[in-house]
Order: C-alpha cells, then structure tokens, then sequence
C-alpha cells in the first residue's frame, strides 16, 4: 500500500516538474527584435521588427509606431534558419525603397536568440543585427 | 525513520519547492520600485503579456534628438484587476503610442511600475492597477 502511494507520489511529482516543458517557445521568429541596422560601422540606426505566425504565414511591422512598416513576403527556411522579407521604407526624399532583407537565425535555442543578416533598400547596401527581447 | 518516509519527504519538499517557484514572479512594489523616481513617458508598444500576476506590456520610447531607441517594459495589476480598470486584451496593440506614468524600478533598467496608460490616439486614461496606488478611468 505504501510503495503504491510512494508511486502515485512519484508520477504527480514528475508531472509537476514536468510542466515547464510545455511552456517552451513556438516558432523561432515569433517574437520582438531590437537592434540596429545601417551601411556601416558608424553610421547605425535603431531597428525593431515585430513578427508573427499564425501557422500559415509569417506576419510582422517593422519599428512599430513611428515610421511602421509591415513585413512583405516573408519566408523561414527551416533547413538553415534562414529568413527573407521585404518592406517598403520612406526615405528622406520622400520616395519610397523597396527593401529585401535576407538573414539567420543563430543562437536557435536560445530566448536570446540573434538574427543577422544584409539589406538592400534600392540602390543602398548594408547590413542589421538584431537579438530576441527577452520575456520579462 | 524507515526509507519509505524520508521518499516521502523528499517527495512532499520536491512538490513544495515547484508549486512555489511562481510565487516568485510577485513581489511588493517597495521592493523592485522606487517611489521617489516617477516616470511619464511615451512609446509604441512592441509587446502585451496578459498573464497572471500580472500583465506586462513593452514599448519603444525613442530619443528625438540622437534617435536611440530604449525597449521598456512596465508592469500593471493582475488581468483581473485591471479588467475591472476597463482594459481588455485588445486595448493595447502592436504599434499603438501611449503615455505611461509610473514608478521606476530600484535597478535603474527601463523597467517600472504603471499607475496610469492613455492611449494618445483617442486620449483615453485607463488605471493600470498599480500596486503603489490605481487612477480611475476617466
């Protein structure tokens, strides 16, 4: 009788212990980003990229709020962690720039996970790096 | 004592310590918050966390002059307090600039305490069930 209580103990505990587990993160991108992009090493603007899964379709807003952006034809490769999106960004002329940026995910099982990569927003070039907020 | 019973206490302390571990997210305001450091700030919000003990939500607050932008994260009452205050799980959206007065914490992070929210694209004040003090809706 005593080593069956001990037993049904013994599950309840593991299952509590256990529950954690099942509070890991969904997909990898789903989240807020902060970072900084720009053409070089000193010339670097703040960047913050919101995205989504609805599990269908990535979804997101770049720098929300301000000069928002939302994402266009976004896509994860899942065999290299790859990302690619686009956003039109208003530039100080007034135009407006198609900008295709390409990046990885690295750090993959981390919540601090960092996604790095390049753009090109017409006939500029340069490069972002942006890391996962923590949850608080 | 026989090998049964220390299993037995070893179990009962192991429960105890994992059904505990969430009380650890709650906390008294005088111990993470300064009251002397009152903040009013405005961002766009980047992030919601409706959760229990209490709800969090994120947002970009963005130097005008350099630029910089500083992710903060303010903490308000339990989902259920602040239910009572008018909110609801949409109030706030991804993108939306509000005005959060509130306390700073001790740490000196980007990180405080909301007494009050207005969501400036319709001036509309919703207490935030603070645990220094709640603002009526207005």
């Amino acid at each position: 009788m005593q080593a069956r209580a001990f037993y049904i103990c013994f599950v309840f505990a593991c299952m509590i212990i256990a529950a954690p587990v099942f509070a890991q993160e969904g997909h990898p991108l789903v989240g807020s980003w902060h970072g900084n992009w720009g053409t070089s090493t000193t010339d670097r603007t703040d960047f913050t990229l919101i995205m989504d899964w609805d599990g269908k379709a990535i979804s997101g807003v770049v720098n929300p709020g301000f000069e928002q952006m939302p994402l266009q034809n976004a896509k994860l490769n899942p065999k290299d962690w790859t990302v690619h999106f686009e956003i039109d960004r208003k530039e100080k002329s007034g135009s407006t720039a198609r900008c295709l940026i390409d990046g990885k995910i690295d750090k993959l099982g981390s919540d601090r996970r960092t996604l790095t990569g390049t753009y090109t927003c017409g006939a500029t070039k340069g490069d972002f790096k942006l890391t996962r907020d923590r949850d608080y | 004592m026989t090998c049964s019973r220390i299993g037995f206490f070893a179990l009962a302390l192991i429960i105890a310590a994992a059904l505990a571990t969430p009380l650890l997210a709650h906390h008294s305001f005088a111990a993470e918050y300064d009251s002397k450091q009152p903040i009013n700030i405005k961002g766009a919000v980047t992030k919601v966390e409706w959760m229990n003990p209490h709800v969090y939500f994120y947002i970009d607050v963005r130097d005008e002059q350099t630029g910089k932008i500083t992710n903060w994260a303010f903490e308000m009452g339990a989902p259920a307090v602040i239910q009572r205050n008018g909110w609801t799980r949409n109030s706030m959206k991804i993108g939306d600039l509000v005005i959060v007065e509130g306390t700073r914490a001790k740490s000196g992070a980007p990180h405080g305490n909301a007494r009050s929210v207005t969501l400036a694209a319709t001036g509309k004040k919703l207490g935030a069930g603070s645990s220094e003090g709640q603002v009526p809706e207005q």
